[in-house]
This record gives C-alpha cells, structure tokens and sequence, in this order.
C-alpha cells in the first residue's frame, strides 16, 4: 500500500487495541488539560473556551449590528422622517454593513472553526493554541474599540467601502475614515492569524487514517477558505495602508491631479471584497453539506463534486472583483470577462445547491428546527443566487447599480448563505458545549419569524431598486412610490429583529456551558466531534476508515473512551496532539503544545492600544504600546520551540514517534510559509498598484536615474542570502569552530539593513517626492514596506541570538532557526525585485 | 486543482491583455491566442487525469484524487470557453 511519508500503514491495523488502558490515564490528562479558574481564565488558550468565546463574540456584533439596521429601517419607514440625522444615517449604515461583514461574518466562521475543528479532526487543539487566544481578544477588544467610536459620533461614514475620494482627507477632514482604515486593517491582521492556524491544523492535526477523501466536508470548506483569506485579505490591508497614508502624509494614490487614480482602490478593495463573499458562503455551504447528511438520515449525495465545487469556488471567486465596477468606465472587453467569470462562479455553487437537494429528495429529513434553517437558506440563497446572475448581465447592472436592488441581492445571498446556516449549526452542534439543548417548539417560531421577517424586508426591497431608489440616502421625497415596499420593508425587519429576540431569550433559557456533560448529538450526526470528550478533545485519538466513523463503527465512542486507539494518555507529562501528513494523515510525530498564558492577552490589548490610539492621534501612547506588544509576543513565543527529554515515544499500540521535527513537514515551518504567501500577496498588489497609476497616467511619471545602485543592492541582497544557507549548513554540523549559525544569520540581517538603507538613500536622492505624484509616493511606500521587514528581520535576528545565548537554538536542526531564515530569505527576494523594479521601470529615460 | 490554475492564468491572462490594449484589435487577437495555449494545456491535462492509474490499483484515495483532478480540469475547459465568448462578441 502506498504511504506518504514511509509510515507503515499497516501499523494503523493495530488499532483498536485490544486491551483498555488505566483510568489513572485520564486523570493525568484531565489535570494537563485543566483550565485555569476565576480571573486566571483570560489566560485559557483551549479551543473549546477560546471558540465558545469567539463565537459569542461574533454573534454580540451581529445583534450590534442589526440594532443598527432597525434604526435604518425605521428612518427609511416613511418619506421625510427625522429619526436619524444625516451624518448619524451615514455613520449607521457604514457601521451596519462594517460589523457585519468584518466583524460579524467572517469571524463567526472562524469561531466556529475554532470550536469545531479540532474535536472533528480528534486533534487535541488547533497547532498554535496561544495564536488562537491572541487572534480573538485582539478581535474582541479591537472590534469593542471600533464599535464604541458610534457613540462619540466619530464612527466611519463613508460606506462600508470607503472610496476615495469621498474618504480622503478633502471629504472626510475627521478621523471617522481613520477608524475604519486602522481598526479594520487591524482586525484583519487577526483574521489573517486564524487563517493560518486554520489551514495549518486542517492539513497536519487530523486523526491518522483521515485522509483527504475522508476529511468532513466542514473541514475542506475551512480548507479553502484558509486559504483564500491569504490570498485576499493583503488586498484589503495594503489598500487601508495606501489610504491611511494618503490621509495622514498627502502622498496622492488614489487622487488623479497627481497621477494617482481612485479606481485603484476599488481595484484593491473589491480584489478583497469578491472573495471575502465567498470566504463567508462556504464555510456555511460546508456546515450545510455536514448536517444535511445527519438530518436527512443518509450520505450525502455528490461529496467529490462538493469537494470540487469548494475548489472551483475558491479559485473562480478571484476573477470576478470587477463586476462591482461594471459602471466606472473600464474597457468593454474586460468588462465582457468580468461578467463571464461572474456567471461561470454560479455553477460550483448550483452543483451544491443540486447536491442538497438530492440528499434531502432521497434521504427521510425531519422537518426539525435545524433542517427548517437548512432549507430556509437553500431557498433564499438560490432567489439571491437568481439575482447575482442577473446582476452579472452587464447591461442590467448598469440600471440597478447602487440601488436599492443590490442591496436586496446581497442580503438574499448573505443570509440565506451563512446567515440562515449558522443559525441552523447553532442547533445542530449546540448539544457539544451546552448541558440543555435548545427548545425545538420555541426554535420553530423563531425560524418562521426570521424567514419571514427576512423575505418580508428585502423582496419588496427588489422593487425598490427597480423604481429608483439608491443606496445610502437617508431620505427620500414622497410620491415616488417607494413608501409601500420600503414601509413593508421595515415591518420585515421588525419581524426578523422578533426571531432573533426569541433566539436570545431561549439562549440564556438553555445555554449551560460544558465540556463533558453536554446535551449529546441530538440530531444523531456521524463525524468525529461527537465522540465523548474532555478539554482535551477525545481521551484517545480514533484511526479513521471511513467518512462518517459513528456511523459505520457504533462501538467507536467505547473504544476511543477505553483509549484503544492513539494518545491513550500524555506520553510526556505535557499537552500533545499529533501530527500528521496532509494526504494521507499517516502520523509523522508529536506536538508539544502550549498551555494558558497571559501573554497572548497582552500582546493584544497592546496591539490594538497601538493601531486605535493612532487612530485618535495620541502618537506617544501609540508608540510606547508597539514595543509593548512586540515584547509581549516575544515572551509568549519564548516558551515554544523547546525539544523534549524524550526524542520518541510509544503513542500507542507500540508506535513509536519522534517528540520534535523541524523543516518542510513541520507545522512551524507551514505557518511561517503562510505567512510568507500574506506578505508576497501585499507585495504583489502594491506592485499592480504601481503598474496600474502608471498605466493610467504616464504622463506624471518620469524614468529614474541611479539605476547602478541596483547592483550594490542586489549584491547586499544576495548576500544576505548566501550567508542565510551557510548559517543553515553551519546548523546542521556537530559544531563550528570559527563563526556559529546564529552569527551568520547575524550578519544576514546586517547586510538587510546595509541594502533597505543604501535603496531608501539611493532613492531619496533621485528627489522624487512623495507628496508630488503618485510615482514618488509608491516608491515609497513600496520602500516603507521593505523597511517594515527590515525591521521585523532585525527582530527576529536578535531573538534567535537571545535563544542562542540560553542554549535553545538546537543542533542539527531548530524549528525557530528555520522560520527567521526563511524570513530572511524571502525578505531578500522581495527587496532585489523591488530595487529592480524601482529603477527599470518605466525604463531608462 | 492543475485545471483550475489554468483558468486562473487564463483568466490573468485576458485581464491584462485587455488592460494594456484597450480598444485595439490587438486585443482580442492575443486573447484568442492566449486561450488556445490555455485550453491546448486544460486538455491535454483532462487527458492525463482520465487515463487508467496503472500503478496501484488498489490505492482508492490515489483515484479519488485523480477523479477531482479531472472533474476541475473538465470545470476549467468550459470555464475557459465561456470566458472567451467576450472576445467573440465584442
């Protein structure tokens, strides 16, 4: 049989053991798995708390948010009504569709990732516990932070998009646009974060046997939309750094008397934007596939085809960004592409909706409350789904753009495309971390009043926008006979506002959080997050044979409380899961992982005391809390990367695995790869960003000189690339008696410096200002990004010296030597491609 | 997802070509050119991924994956089609 990675897959035959393992065993892991108490708590990492809170956040947004929306409602109710001034309109609705999206829709998938994942994949946590404590309280405390900036009447009013040059400084002098750009810059940073530790426990933390054709299709929707987010969100957060830049230094990106261009943002922005749909329809397409399979008592019908769909969504989500730009007078012939793509990405989601269906049709569902929200969002998502089909028709588009049509569409597709299933997961998955379930008689009502409430505000909302009527106005004239539907709109709102009341009211009747008592699988579900469990996930860690383990092995959840399959016990006395192959999910060996720590906590609330006080130009405190956080960061990351007494240990059955593993198949070294993806993405969208303002305006550009200053800087490039692969020779020898690895990479880091430095001077004196053109001010921010790895470089050439000098640096191989050289070698590469760039292009004049 | 990064070059392919040459014949020459290249490689790829896998016959994931790869190779050649047609069109 083939293997993967030499494991021997016959070892796998072992399982279940035949003999039960002490009960002293769980113990053990009961007291390494315990969770701290009282105020100790902010330091818990453990996914089945950090989720549980994640989740509660994210829905606190949402119920923020639709209270935004009801006072939207009832100002657009009736013609002329002054329940909300302008500037307050303008600030509710670019709250509204901010928390939503940012704060709300995207996090909620995350969250429920968190929670779910690992207890699907019979890991014992996500690979990077504290990443996960770090990414959700600099969410929660960043997105409280932005929220609150409403009752100050500082909040952001121009659109949950922001273009310029409505939000440059001309337009919006205050610092409204300026806690949208730095406090969504920043809460993305976090998302980013979650991303990886998504992708990086869904290929290497599943249970051995899971291979991909095996994997729950939740965790293959994950998949995909880990990786989007890598792709996408740099868009986003190089385009808020180009406009915070241009707010606060006047370099012109995106203003045209300069050569800059403010398509470019809606280029950047909607690259993001599109994607970022998808990133919150799939995840929900993947809790779909999964609870449509229990609810209708039957396999599901098409996984390969979903699996493809998830794929073909993935990609094809990324050629269609332009659509939402079908009016601003772009080339007809891309426009004709654009249009094509958009009705191409419909058919991975039809083969879904077909898949659905098919398994409802063929299956015996019950019409319980989770099936009702299941099909509820299938209806609703395919009549939005109708109309994005409609929208992709160019010429239509063109009459229905920025009317009220589109803002029917997009509420269509989001709720009956995550909305409606996140809200039948929390039915279905409730009885996993709450002692009651919820009431199936008040859940009922509930799904009827938001179904109804939901088609009762935005079906007439279609005619709305047919007649005329805009977004974003906070009024309008009577007699345009927009009263009826926008009055029948309302009174949906209040109706769906009705479902989500009784929601919370039959949450805090019925939610007891628990980790071992909990309500059970109530709707008789097959995947692996059913097993008994502690907050160490499943006291044993169950070889998979098949798609739907309880099902087809009733006696599995026996067996694995035995510990008769994987990690019985704590083989080293510490918190461990495996790891294993991204295919084949042959164990390769096991993970030391952290436990609670208060410095995830801190190097958040420093975080974001950095990004929210620059935000209200309180530049010293800013700058005190960036240290503050690295250092807190660092210390957190100290603690990591400590190899283990024991190199191999019995984890079972007799298999013997090593405690530590660094290069290509370890997991540090794929995070620190997605991380890499994040930054070449930024790279990239600010070098389209330079080609693009050239293309537009060439006549602001003129040919740089200097170009001999390439080779010095290339060659202090090369360099420090070439010293970076001696340091990892140096590393891999028993000793080395003239320099040590760490020293070369000390001097990798050296000629870093020596080359951003000789590039920023070089540049400064061909006199190009950056407040002059957009030329002058994308070399340098192009430099400034360079700089800003530079110094991140620095950093880690300091900490890696520091753990030297403590003796954790080890040989023939170190997991934290491998992430500060490859970062070291990427930041190489990006620098002599950006020199070149800088002093070749538009050519040699 | 061989296929899929077809498209996706395919599709890069046209947007720059049609960005740097807007208006021009030139234009929807070169798109037609690039999307032959594009659908020559998506087909030759969906004829590998549907051959019979001669080694291993008993490897069930080896075939499952080999199925995906030329269910998307399949997806991609009509997405690379159909994303063509404005170049006819227009």
């Amino acid at each position: 049989m083939t293997s993967e990675t030499g494991f021997d897959p016959r070892l796998l035959e072992r399982f279940p053991t035949a003999e039960a393992r002490p009960d002293s065993e769980v113990d053990d892991l009961n007291r390494i798995w315990a969770a701290p108490r009282g105020w100790r708590m902010v330091t818990i990492v453990n996914n089945n708390y950090v989720g549980i809170w994640y989740v509660a956040a994210a829905f606190l947004f949402f119920l923020l948010a639709g209270v935004l929306a009801l006072a939207i409602r009832t100002q657009l109710a009736l013609p002329l009504l002054g329940v909300l001034p302008q500037e307050t309109y303008n600030q509710f609705f670019t709250m509204h569709g901010t928390l939503m999206m940012f704060l709300f829709a995207v996090p909620i998938m995350e969250a429920i990732g968190v929670l779910l994942l690992p207890q699907m994949l019979a890991a014992r946590d996500l690979p990077f516990p504290r990443l996960s404590a770090y990414a959700f309280w600099a969410y929660f405390i960043g997105g409280l932070c932005f929220f609150a900036s409403i009752f100050v009447g500082l909040a952001p009013n121009g659109g949950w998009f922001m273009y310029p040059p409505l939000t440059s400084m001309t337009y919006s002098p205050g610092i409204n646009a300026d806690f949208w750009l730095l406090g969504i810059g920043f809460i993305e940073i976090s998302a980013i974060a979650g991303a990886i530790e998504i992708l990086v426990g869904i290929l290497k933390t599943r249970a051995p046997g899971m291979t991909l054709a095996r994997m729950p299709l939740f965790a293959w929707a994950m998949l995909v939309f880990a990786g989007m987010i890598l792709i996408a969100f740099p868009a986003v957060i190089l385009g808020t750094l180009l406009l915070e830049l241009e707010r606060a230094l006047n370099w012109p990106f995106f203003d045209s008397t300069r050569g800059g261009d403010p398509l470019l943002w809606q280029h950047l922005f909607w690259f993001f934007g599109h994607p970022e749909v998808y990133i919150i329809f799939l995840p929900a397409a993947g809790l779909v596939s999964m609870m449509v399979s229990s609810l209708a008592k039957t396999e599901l019908v098409g996984y390969q085809l979903i699996v493809l769909a998830f794929l073909a969504t993935g990609f094809i989500s990324f050629g269609v960004w332009a659509h939402h730009m079908f009016t601003t007078g772009m080339p007809m012939l891309s426009v004709g592409f654009f249009s094509a793509a958009s009705m191409a990405v419909s058919i991975p989601a039809g083969i879904q909706v077909f898949s659905w269906i098919a398994t409802l049709a063929i299956g015996k569902p019950v019409f319980n409350t989770p099936t009702l929200f299941v099909i509820g969002g299938l209806v609703t998502f395919v009549i939005g789904g109708l109309t994005g089909v409609m929208v992709a028709m160019v010429p239509f588009d063109w009459q229905v753009h920025d009317t009220h049509f589109i803002v029917a569409h997009l509420h269509y597709v989001l709720i009956g495309g995550a909305v409606f299933p996140v809200f039948a997961a929390f039915y279905y998955w409730f009885g996993m971390t709450s002692r009651r379930a919820l009431s199936e008689r008040l859940g009922k009502w509930i799904f009827w009043l938001m179904f109804a409430g939901m088609h009762l505000t935005f079906l007439p909302m279609h005619l709305t926008g047919l007649m005329g009527m805009p977004r974003r106005v906070y009024t309008y004239l009577p007699g345009m006979d927009w009263e009826w539907t926008n009055l029948l709109s309302t009174a949906g709102a209040f109706t769906l506002a009705a479902g989500v009341a009784l929601f919370l009211f039959d949450i805090a009747r019925r939610f007891r959080f628990t980790v071992e008592d909990d309500a059970g699988n109530v709707y008789g579900g097959g995947t692996l997050e059913w097993l008994p469990t502690g907050l160490y996930s499943s006291r044993s860690i169950p070889v998979v044979r098949s798609r739907s383990p309880l099902w087809d092995n009733p006696a599995l959840s026996g067996e694995v409380e035995q510990g008769r399959h994987f990690l019985p016990n704590s083989a080293t006395g510490l918190r461990e899961t495996l790891i294993t192959s991204p295919i084949r999910a042959e164990p390769q060996y096991l993970q030391i992982m952290m436990g609670p720590s208060v410095w995830p906590l801190l190097g958040a609330v420093f975080t974001a005391g950095f990004f929210l006080l620059l935000t209200v130009q309180a530049y010293t405190p800013a700058i005190i809390c960036l240290p503050l956080a690295i250092l807190a960061i660092l210390r957190w990351l100290w603690d990591t990367d400590r190899p283990v007494q024991q190199a191999q240990v019995d984890v079972g059955a007799g298999v013997m695995l090593p405690t530590y593993v660094t290069g290509p198949s370890s997991h540090g070294w794929w995070a620190i790869v997605c991380v890499l993806v994040v930054a070449f993405m930024i790279f990239l969208m600010a070098v389209f960003g330079y080609l693009f303002v050239y293309g537009i305006h060439p006549e602001y550009w003129v040919s740089p000189g200097g170009q001999w200053w390439a080779l010095p800087i290339v060659a202090s490039w090369a360099a420090s690339a070439v010293l970076v692969l001696y340091g990892w020779r140096l590393l891999g020898r028993d000793g080395s008696s003239t320099w040590s690895p760490t020293a070369a990479i000390l001097f990798a880091c050296g000629f870093a410096v020596t080359a951003i430095a000789a590039d920023w001077f070089s540049w400064r004196a061909q006199g190009l200002d950056p407040e002059l053109t957009a030329q002058g001010a994308f070399s340098h921010a192009l430099l400034a990004l360079q700089a800003q790895l530079v110094a991140v470089v620095v950093l880690m050439g300091g900490y890696l010296a520091a753990r030297t000098a403590r003796g954790l640096v080890t040989r023939p191989s170190n997991t934290t030597f491998d992430v500060v050289s490859l970062f070291l070698l990427y930041t190489a590469a990006q620098g002599s491609a950006m020199a070149l760039l800088l002093r070749f292009f538009p050519g040699i004049g | 997802m061989s296929g899929l990064l077809i498209w996706a070059a395919h599709f890069f392919a046209l947007y720059m070509v049609a960005s740097l040459f807007p208006g021009a014949a030139l234009a929807n020459g070169l798109a037609f050119a690039v999307t032959v290249v594009s659908l020559a490689v998506a087909g030759w790829l969906l004829w590998v991924t549907t051959r019979p896998v001669e080694a291993e016959p008993n490897d069930v994931l080896k075939r499952w994956i080999t199925t995906l790869a030329a269910a998307g190779n399949a997806l991609a050649f009509v997405a690379i089609v159909y994303q063509t047609v404005p170049t006819v069109l227009l």
